[in-house]
């Protein structure tokens, strides 16, 4: 009598459990898959180039970037609009730096490269709906950059460190000031120490860094701290990526885990990968669709893409997670 | 008589004469506008390496009876530098930089050389099809990893 009680209180704990978490959609990522579902989009003209993207920190709007021109994108407008058009040239870096309350204006720093050799470069501030320039100081604005909540974190390649006076490819961040981001450099198995091979993006547990070529590892620095998590594409897919001209597009925090854009330079091919929290590689997605990420904000669980088809699409993701189908 | 008949001829065409030098010599190119800014199409820069194709902008118009002409004109040159990156969305691009000079101004020549970031081809360049662009948007409305 007592054991087909027992079975329904297991049942209902389950129904329970179950629930809870569909509810709450706080499923790990080691249980589930990662969903990404389009939520909004900008359409700009085919011609535009991006190189890169933010989002704002209420999610709110958005941030990108093309070789000579920077747009906020809001979700209150259709249009997105170019930021202190009169005085950017060439930027390298833009960044919501905060966000005011509810309608007002956000503070925006754009790093911005200048005409080679006929300008300096200088970091552009929109505050206030006013843009103030002031001169870059600290390491050269090209090399890959990002800002956290402190300021902005540069990474350059060198050759040196490693065991044994084996000099290794290696990454170091450092802040504007010239103070190192992370005590120790962070160790990239690339076979050189190019800057332009390298790309780094922000999260809030610190700043990415990956190589843009095989094995595409990644290396996550939290400030202050020596390198917390790494990953990178297992050896066996070298004769894959290697023949071919592939090349990664950078690393972005997930609320459990990490996501990775891979691109076939003579294709529209796209492999999404997907790495757990620890940094081990678990799956890919294969897409044939010019397509990239721009930013995440794994506490609003939103992502910022770039689609190009017969134009350029700005698009902002939401993301779930969902439970493996069992095998049968 | 032959006097006063050659006397007024001479006055009609001095009265000719005037209003021709007291019209702009562009009143015909006035009528069609831009062609006014003459000195955009006297503007030159030297190129180095090569290069051509002047790259106008003319501006006219009138304030105070008095007329004004503003052009501004690029002259472009062969790359100068020429490297290759890669856009956000993996796309690889061949970015070419020029070498330049711009002129600003009233009939102004050319100020100093300047580098200016202008042209960015794309190496691997499709043309999509609205149904093919269609069809990427909904492959890529939901993506399950």
């Amino acid at each position: 009598m007592r054991r087909p009680r027992a079975t329904s209180y297991k049942v209902l704990i389950a129904i329970c459990c179950t629930a809870w978490i569909a509810a709450n959609g706080r499923l790990s990522a080691q249980a589930g898959r990662l969903v990404l579902t389009e939520s909004g989009r900008h359409v700009m003209p085919g011609h535009v180039l991006v190189r890169g993207g933010a989002l704002s920190p209420r999610g709110d709007a958005s941030l990108f970037w093309s070789g000579d021109t920077v747009w906020i994108a809001s979700t209150r407008h259709a249009e997105a609009r170019a930021v202190c058009p009169e005085r950017v040239r060439a930027p390298l870096g833009a960044a919501f730096v905060s966000t005011p309350a509810a309608g007002g204006a956000p503070v925006i720093e754009i790093i911005d490269g200048g005409m080679a050799g006929a300008d300096e470069p200088q970091i552009i501030r929109f505050s206030d709906d006013q843009c103030r320039a002031i001169a870059w100081s600290g390491p050269d604005p090209s090399l890959p950059t990002a800002r956290d909540a402190t300021g902005w974190v540069s990474a350059s390649g060198t050759g040196l460190g490693g065991p044994n006076g084996i000099p290794t490819p290696r990454a170091s961040l450092v802040r504007r000031d010239g103070t190192p981001f992370s005590p120790s450099g962070v160790d990239l198995p690339i076979a050189w120490s190019d800057s332009a091979a390298i790309s780094v993006s922000s999260g809030p547990r610190g700043i990415i860094v990956s190589s843009r070529h095989f094995p595409f590892a990644w290396s996550a620095a939290a400030d202050g701290r020596d390198r917390t998590v790494a990953g990178r594409i297992p050896a066996s897919n070298e004769t894959y990526y290697a023949s071919d001209p592939w090349v990664g597009t950078g690393v972005f925090t997930l609320d459990s885990g990490f996501v990775q854009v891979l691109a076939d330079l003579a294709s529209d091919r796209r492999h999404l990968v997907f790495y757990d929290s620890s940094g081990a590689f678990r799956r890919r997605r294969v897409i044939d669709v010019p397509f990239g990420i721009l930013d995440t904000a794994p506490d609003r669980r939103q992502l910022l893409a770039l689609r190009r088809t017969d134009r350029v699409e700005i698009l902002t993701y939401e993301w779930t997670w969902q439970p493996h189908r069992a095998r049968k | 008589m032959l006097t006063k008949r050659i006397s007024n001829w001479m006055i009609a065409a001095a009265i000719i004469l005037g209003v021709a030098a007291l019209t702009p010599n562009n009143a015909q190119a006035q009528d069609t506008g831009i062609d006014f800014c003459v000195s955009c199409g006297m503007f030159s820069g030297e190129c180095d390496e090569g290069g051509g194709g002047v790259h106008d902008i003319c501006v006219w118009g009138e304030w105070g009876g008095v007329e004004w002409c503003i052009s501004w004109g690029r002259q472009w040159c062969n790359p100068r530098i020429g490297f290759d990156d890669v856009g956000a969305d993996g796309a690889l691009l061949r970015e070419r930089t020029f070498a330049s000079s711009a002129s600003q101004g009233l009939e102004a020549q050319d100020s100093p050389t300047e580098h200016v970031r202008d042209c960015r081809s794309r190496i691997v360049a499709r043309a999509y099809s609205s149904d093919e662009a269609e069809d990427m948007r909904r492959r890529t409305e939901s993506i399950v990893i």
